[in-house]
């Protein structure tokens, strides 16, 4: 009896609450304002009450949390990762040439696995990327500032090359292994997410195995649309090797270009596969596109250096990606006071030049402790979305 | 073009009399007239007259935005993003005539926002949220997006205390339950280096 009275008290003392404030929102337009807020915010109401906190960790809301495509890179100092976020949208779509500059978005740093190799990195893939640490495939969030080590796999396999990839019609992540430097029939694939248990999936084309060639690890595969891309070897030559996220299908394309043109690296181009490259007859640099998966028809673009734009950019920036409205990203291979970034157009021949404050100037340094040398090995990730999914 | 008026009637008996161009901004009252149901007089029974009175003002401004008049499905966002998307393709071909049509589209849009942003400044946060059931309720999409916007930037950096009061919510977590998401989420409380830019 105690209770109940308790009960009819605690509702009657709600339903007060509620006529006396009008500022309670139905849960479809609170969803819609967290969507709007960002990640660090999310996260942070997550306490604020049982509700709160299952909306904002249910898939259907982490799935559909996307923001605006950033670059975001990191440097490695000590025991550290220092992590920047930085816009790569183009504000100003309309002008041929600009120099502008630009705030961050977002800086912190946070300690990384001892021992975890940061030059075989994937590129980021739906938030996520993809480390190897021995024969250990390493999940990091950026977003969430969470490293996750994987099962460990065959102990038969020393040296695995890792993959990662997105299928966006079910909203999983897959990484994919496969053992490096021998030829191979077969891959491990482990889907995120679910009960974590890697899987023997056959390569199976033509009973012919594949190898992979030398080589930095984040320029072999990409990610576009569902599909894995590789550069692969094969008895009668080199080809590139996709392998479908959702139906775990692998298939071959061959390459459309000659031995004159000399492969540097494969992008998404608006969400179709590009391959830039070097033509060497030529002297001239080229963009294969793969406008048909199904037809396997490709399209060829040539186009400028940016040198063309300034003289001896080429010395000091790297091409490293391509953004979502098929702008060239080149960053500085070194960075001591200034930071800027390039992005270029190479069909609509637009060129642009922003400078970026706060990157490891004078006052960043100060606060983290940093010297006063330049910073070299700067791991970039182009079109970088934030996800809030837990690992 | 058509002189005609729609008299829009809200919960407490106060009447408005708009062009049924505005009115049809209000996608609810749009349906309405669509469906031929409507003699001149349409009741909003669940606004009242002050709240509706701000959202007329809101459509009277953006009568011209064409976002409003797509026909919006359960996920709107997505459908204004395919919109906008649409919208791109022509620019990826453009020719020099357009460019300049392109600056003063983009120019009207600057003030637009302008205006916007403006309008918001003059409400506190009780009426934005009184504002946003109404535009969610007469399927206002812009309004309810540039509502969701301002609520966001708003608790952006509340701590949880200070949302749950917001809101009107309880906090039905244990001490030790919210200890243990915080603690687990603990870089979400520390202070930014850097003034976080707001997303675009």
């Amino acid at each position: 009896m105690e209770q109940r009275e308790e009960k009819t008290e605690n509702i009657q003392r709600k339903r007060s609450r509620g006529k006396s404030s009008s500022s309670s929102l139905p849960l479809d337009l609170t969803s819609e304002i967290f969507s709007r807020l960002p990640a660090k915010s999310v996260v942070r109401f997550r306490c604020v009450s049982k509700l709160w906190s299952s909306i904002t960790t249910a898939p259907y809301f982490t799935n559909s949390f996307e923001t605006r495509p950033n670059l975001m890179f990191f440097f490695k100092e000590g025991d550290k990762f220092f992590v920047f976020t930085i816009p790569q949208h183009n504000q100003n779509p309309n002008e041929s040439y600009s120099y502008s500059s630009s705030e961050i978005i977002d800086s912190y740093h946070t300690t990384y696995p001892k021992r975890c190799c940061v030059t075989t990195l994937t590129e980021s893939v739906h938030g996520l990327i993809c480390f190897r640490k021995a024969a250990t495939p390493i999940i990091w969030n950026p977003t969430m500032r969470k490293f996750k080590p994987l099962r460990k796999l065959d102990e038969r396999w020393k040296n695995i090359k890792v993959s990662l990839g997105y299928d966006p019609v079910d909203g999983k992540h897959k990484v994919v292994c496969m053992p490096y430097g021998n030829a191979f029939y077969e891959c491990r694939v482990l889907t995120l997410g679910s009960d974590q248990e890697w899987r023997t999936v056959k390569t199976n084309h033509k009973n012919s195995p594949f190898t992979f060639h030398g080589g930095v690890c984040y320029r072999q595969s990409r990610c576009i649309n569902g599909v894995i891309y590789y550069r692969a070897d094969t008895n009668s030559g080199r080809v590139i090797l996709s392998f479908d996220v959702r139906s775990e299908r692998f298939d071959v394309i061959e390459l459309p270009w000659d031995e004159n043109f000399g492969l540097v690296m494969m992008m998404s181009y608006k969400g179709r596969l590009a391959c830039l490259g070097f033509n060497h007859e030529k002297n001239s640099r080229s963009m294969w596109v793969l406008e048909n998966v199904e037809q396997r028809e490709w399209s060829c673009h040539t186009y400028l250096p940016i040198s063309h734009y300034e003289p001896g950019l080429e010395n000091y920036f790297n091409l490293t990606g391509i953004t979502n409205d098929g702008e060239l990203i080149y960053v500085p291979n070194t960075v001591l006071e200034r930071f800027h970034v390039i992005y270029f157009d190479a069909i609509r021949e637009t060129f642009r030049r922003v400078i970026y404050k706060g990157v490891a100037d004078k006052g960043f340094r100060l606060r983290n402790g940093l010297e006063d040398k330049p910073i070299r090995r700067l791991h970039f990730f182009p079109n970088h979305i934030e996800t809030l999914m837990s690992l | 073009m058509s002189s005609k008026k729609i008299v829009l009637t809200s919960s407490d008996g106060e009447s408005f009399k708009v062009e049924e161009v505005v009115a049809r901004k209000l996608q609810i009252v749009g349906h309405i007239i669509e469906d031929d149901c409507a003699t001149n007089k349409i009741p909003i029974p669940n606004v009242t007259g002050e709240i509706l009175a701000k959202v007329i003002e809101y459509c009277k401004k953006h009568v011209e935005d064409d976002d409003d008049v797509v026909e919006t499905h359960e996920s709107s966002t997505k459908g204004d993003k395919t919109v906008e998307e649409a919208k791109k393709k022509p620019d990826d071909v453009a020719v020099p005539e357009s460019t300049e049509g392109d600056d003063e589209a983009e120019d009207k849009k600057e003030k637009l926002n302008e205006w916007d942003a403006k309008f918001m400044k003059d409400f506190d946060i009780k009426t934005i949220f009184d504002i946003i059931l109404a535009a969610n309720y007469l399927n206002v999409q812009g309004l309810f997006d540039l509502c969701s916007k301002t609520i966001a930037d708003y608790i952006k950096d509340m701590t949880p205390e200070e949302v749950r009061e917001l809101f009107n919510i309880e906090n039905d977590f244990t001490p030790e339950e919210e200890e243990a998401i915080r603690n687990e989420n603990a870089w979400t409380f520390e202070q930014d280096g850097k003034q976080q830019v707001p997303k675009p």
